[in-house]
């Protein structure tokens, strides 16, 4: 028996300790919030925060997070008013919105290791997410509105 | 403040990749990646050689559908894409 | 940094919408629909507009009823169904937004309802083609001013005093001389009494008071929901009861199931059943090619479990597609003469007599539309009933083809159209809905089909591959004279007709024929091509090859003279003229009648001249850096991009600046028209760059996102602007979400070749520039 926490909630699992961790969270518990995109860590909508630090559900087992903090979309913050988030609505982020949550989250777990990074920091860090419909310009400047109030 | 961080969670972590330390990127110190991911050409799932000629430009291939109810859609669909394009 | 050009400058929008007398008899032929009185706009469109779209030819045209569309509840909430499919276009948002507009509702007290599936009701709800906006401008108009003007009678009603003393004015109506008011909520039962105006009498607004049309300053309706994870996506559904399944299937297009041994999937936790899917052989349209499916009660069992399948395959007759082999097919096709589809002049001699005459045989690769959201569907079919939520972008039909492939009534099957994350064409195709139909039938429990990024990638609807092959005839002064298009490739036809070696008049008519220089001598034509995979729409479709080259050759013309690019382009465009494409039988030109929307040259100019303005083109770039150009005309709108590359010593490529220039007529939304444009950048630069999907013995050889790359943010253009030209009073809407497409790759090839003096003619770019 695996015991984790998600967004605060203590959760179990019997089942397959190789489970990925985002098939857990989306079919177990019902999070559907962290997405599932490649399945190989290689375009990050499935970023969720482990211990604050981002990590791609789809390569993490639910093993791996035994006995550790996970936190997923929903959870990051109550109202969904973290200032990353209030930053993609004032600027009108999103196209079709899927990748969406794995760059929040992304941006979320750099601006606790980097509070104010640069634009190009913003690339590099992002750079594992994929937006196939080409937000990228306005996620930038979201990330950086965020960070710096401008 | 990064010193710390780096060391806790190398307490933590059990067998994980430890990437460069020093890297002040969220991806340093990730979790394990232990999950199961989907084969792109699982092992044990293969093809009999097809003895068919080279596929070129003018060597068409696809059967007509015996089935009525898909040969009636792709005239249907035929149709309609010559007209309006979709 | 976002620049829109003079946005709000509609005029006299209102006043040229001739109203004329339509009989009785001609509204009401064709309704057939149990209760109510139902507008067949297809009927009524016609009279009532200053321009006629394609709207009326499509499957089941429009339906203009406001008691479809709107509905407002006691407490003032107005809800608005939007009939479209949602994929990040912003369709959603912009046609309820015409609604509230012509309705006078206030945006905040208004709610979004995604319809169902069923045409009848709706009209047509293919959303492709960029034609939500073209098409349903006018009719979402006529909804919202019906809405109004029944709102309006019942408060004169209400208060004894001619429905001209009364005004709606932001969700409330108000009596000008005794400065009563009553709001939409405390109207909505009387309103719903009053009789639907008829359309010839509908008053529309004014631009000049438009509150959100053509300002750009709404955020999509579904902007907080997909900032909190709350937003619904196919995978996002959920019943009581459902089982999760993945498919696997022949990884030859053609191929079949010879035998498989499910005893080890079995074993593997959470699975639950290993179970043959019905397959059809291709082409048969969009019913699922068949395989073994693995139901598990998650998708990581189902997953897991598919892989420890043992399974032998037969490939068929394409089992020895090979691209490379194809490829040399494609050029030797497009170096003899093929079906000639226009013809002006004589080009053979003109060629022959030409002072100079330049090749250039562009190769463009098939292309995997790998929207972030791969296929998935989710079914739950009891008996002779089905419920589907899918990611579709045709409800319509994905209901008809379920109940063809379940043999049930179509009023038997409910289609949930889920938000789509991304579309590109691949979801106009219901394969993915039509295996969880067979599954749930089958199993006789709701069923979710997830399609991996694998299955995405290896048993997709694929963009065509082609060669087009351009000889261009100067004379000695340099001016143009011959011009002979070759364009050989694999047509979308072939996914419905065995035996297809020719493409079809759509695709003919998306950048071949409608070649707008002019040149003297023109020939274009359409050698054979027979396809060996599933072909489909991708994103503009055949303008991706053919803008290609055609915008390439202009550059290379350029250079060959001495020109400047942009200089040798309008040349090229020539005089402003409107074309009259007397030679080509039935010019597509987009399922647009052509008076409405004619290729106009002057337009064209417009937005090369617009872009080179904005774009500052002829500016000084450093050492390395390069400004490439390119114009193209598609799904009726007109695109000019300029492109600033820089190219270091070692070939890596990276883009400074793009600048595009789009006059898509009078337009709704033009902080979606920007973030369409942006978008178009990023898959332009993708597929320039990277797109290429290649087969060996008959097989996909890519997989996922290692191997069949896209742009990522550390790749994206430093800076994206777009520039949108203010419409004339009588220009109708015309496609945003494609168009912005076509122009990019050949821009990023000039641009390229301004840099470093490489010509690049075959796609992707890859290591080319590291050579």
């Amino acid at each position: 028996m695996i015991k984790l926490k998600i967004n605060g909630q203590e959760q179990k699992w019997d089942g397959d300790p190789d489970l990925p961790l985002l098939w857990f969270i989306r079919d177990e518990i019902g999070l559907t919030g962290t997405k599932f995109g490649c399945g190989q860590a290689l375009c990050g909508s499935c970023t969720v925060l482990v211990d604050k630090q981002a990590a791609r559900a789809c390569v993490t087992s639910v093993s791996d997070v035994k006995d550790r903090e996970v936190i997923t979309i929903e959870g990051l913050h109550p109202t969904g008013d973290h200032p990353v988030q209030k930053a993609w609505r004032q600027l009108n982020v999103p196209q079709c919105g899927f990748c969406q949550t794995g760059q929040i989250m992304q941006a979320a777990a750099l601006l606790i290791e980097n509070p104010k990074p640069s634009r190009d920091q913003i690339r590099q860090s992002l750079s594992g997410n994929i937006c196939r419909c080409g937000c990228y310009q306005r996620i930038e400047n979201a990330i950086h509105l965020a960070s710096t109030g401008v | 403040m990064k010193a710390t961080a780096a060391a806790l969670t190398a307490s933590l972590l059990s067998g994980a990749l430890l990437l460069n330390a020093q890297a002040a990127s969220a991806q340093t110190n990730p979790p394990p990646a232990t999950a199961t991911r989907p084969e792109a050409n699982p092992a044990g799932q293969s093809s009999v050689p097809s003895n068919a000629p080279p596929a070129t430009t003018t060597q068409t291939t696809g059967e007509a559908s015996r089935d009525p109810m898909v040969k009636k859609m792709n005239e249907d669909e035929k149709a309609k894409v010559e007209t309006k394009g979709k | 940094m976002n620049i829109l050009t003079n946005p709000s400058k509609l005029r006299g929008f209102e006043k040229h919408i001739k109203i004329e007398n339509v009989s009785r008899r001609s509204i009401l032929k064709g309704l057939g629909l149990a209760g109510g009185f139902v507008l067949a706009a297809p009927v009524m469109m016609r009279p009532a507009l200053a321009y006629e779209t394609g709207a009326g030819q499509m499957p089941h045209g429009t339906v203009v009823d406001p008691r479809v569309f709107v509905s407002i509840a006691p407490d003032g909430i107005v809800t608005v169904l939007a009939h479209r499919a949602e994929m990040g276009t912003g369709v959603r948002t912009s046609l309820p937004m015409i609604v509230a507009e012509e309705m006078e509702a206030d945006w905040k007290r208004v709610r979004v309802q995604q319809a169902h599936g069923d045409e009848v009701k709706y009209g047509n709800q293919d959303t492709d083609g960029s034609r939500s906006t073209r098409h349903y401008l006018m009719p979402m108009r006529q909804i919202g001013a019906s809405a109004r003007t029944m709102l309006e009678q019942a408060a004169a009603k209400r208060w004894g005093v001619p429905a001209t003393e009364v005004k709606a004015s932001n969700h409330e109506v108000v009596h000008g001389a005794s400065g009563r008011k009553l709001g939409f909520g405390e109207l909505a039962a009387d309103a719903a009494q009053q009789s639907v105006p008829s359309v010839e009498g509908l008053k529309l607004k004014d631009p000049k008071d438009f509150r959100y049309l053509g300002k750009g300053q709404i955020g999509i309706v579904d902007l907080h929901d997909i900032t909190t994870g709350a937003a619904r996506y196919g995978a996002d559904v959920r019943l009581p009861g459902m089982k999760y399944a993945v498919i696997a299937r022949p990884p030859v297009t053609g191929g079949k199931l010879v035998s498989f041994e499910g005893s080890d999937a079995m074993k593997v936790s959470g699975v639950e059943k290993v179970m043959e899917v019905k397959g059809w052989p291709w082409p048969s349209k969009f019913q699922p090619l068949g395989g073994v499916a693995v139901i598990a009660r998650n998708t990581g069992a189902a997953i897991k479990g598919r892989d420890a399948l043992k399974i032998v395959w037969e490939d068929g007759p394409n089992g020895k597609y090979e691209s490379s082999a194809y490829r040399k097919e494609l050029e030797e096709a497009a170096r003899k003469p093929g079906l000639v589809v226009r013809k002006e002049g004589d080009v053979e001699a003109a060629l022959k007599g030409a002072d100079k005459v330049i090749v250039g045989e562009y190769f463009l690769p098939h292309l995997a539309h790998v929207a972030m959201e791969p296929p998935v569907a989710v079914a739950d079919v009891k008996g002779d009933k089905a419920e589907i939520w899918a990611p579709v972008q045709s409800a319509g039909g994905t209901r008809e083809d379920v109940a063809k492939t379940l043999d049930i009534s179509q009023e038997n099957v409910t289609v949930n159209v889920t938000l789509l994350g991304g579309g590109f064409g691949r979801k106009s195709k219901c394969d993915f809905a039509l295996e969880a139909a067979l599954l749930s039938k089958e199993l006789g429990a709701p069923v979710k089909v997830q399609w991996t990024r694998e299955d995405d990638i290896h048993n997709g609807f694929l963009h065509t591959v082609s060669v087009e092959r351009i000889e261009a005839g100067l004379d000695k002064s340099g001016k143009v004279t011959a011009w002979r298009h070759r364009s050989v490739a694999p047509s979308i036809a072939s996914t419905f007709a065995a035996g297809t070696v020719h493409q079809a008049p759509f695709e003919i008519g998306m950048g071949l024929v409608d070649m707008p220089f002019e040149i003297a001598n023109i020939s274009c034509e359409n050698p054979e091509a027979a396809a060996h995979t599933r072909i489909g729409w991708f994103r503009s479709v055949s303008n991706i090859p053919r803008a290609f080259a055609v915008q390439s050759m202009v550059g290379e013309i350029a250079h060959a003279t001495g020109r400047d690019q942009k200089e040798m382009l309008l040349e090229l465009i020539g005089s402003p003229r409107i074309l009259k494409l007397d030679s080509v039988k039935d010019l597509w030109n987009y399922g647009e009648p052509y008076d409405s929307y004619p290729i106009d040259t002057a337009r064209l100019r417009r937005v090369v001249e617009l872009v080179a303005e904005k774009g500052e083109w002829g500016r000084q770039v450093p050492k390395g850096h390069g400004l490439g150009i390119a114009a193209h005309r598609s799904f009726v709108s007109y695109i000019a991009t300029i492109i600033e590359v820089a190219v270091d010593d070692k070939g890596k490529l990276t883009v400074p600046r793009v600048d595009t220039a789009i006059d898509c007529g009078t337009y709704v939304n033009p902080e979606r028209i920007q973030s369409q444009i942006e978008g178009a950048a990023i898959m332009g630069l993708s597929l320039a760059k990277y797109g290429e999907i290649t087969f060996k013995d008959g097989k996909v050889q890519q997989k996922n996102f290692d191997d069949f790359p896209v742009i990522r943010i550390d790749e994206s253009p430093a800076v994206t602007n777009v520039h949108i030209v203010p419409p004339g009073p009588d220009t109708p809407p015309s496609g945003v979400g494609e168009p912005g497409v076509p122009p990019f790759a050949p821009a990023l090839i000039n641009a390229i070749f301004a840099a470093t003096g490489k010509r690049i003619r075959a796609l992707p770019i890859g290591k080319q520039l590291e050579m």
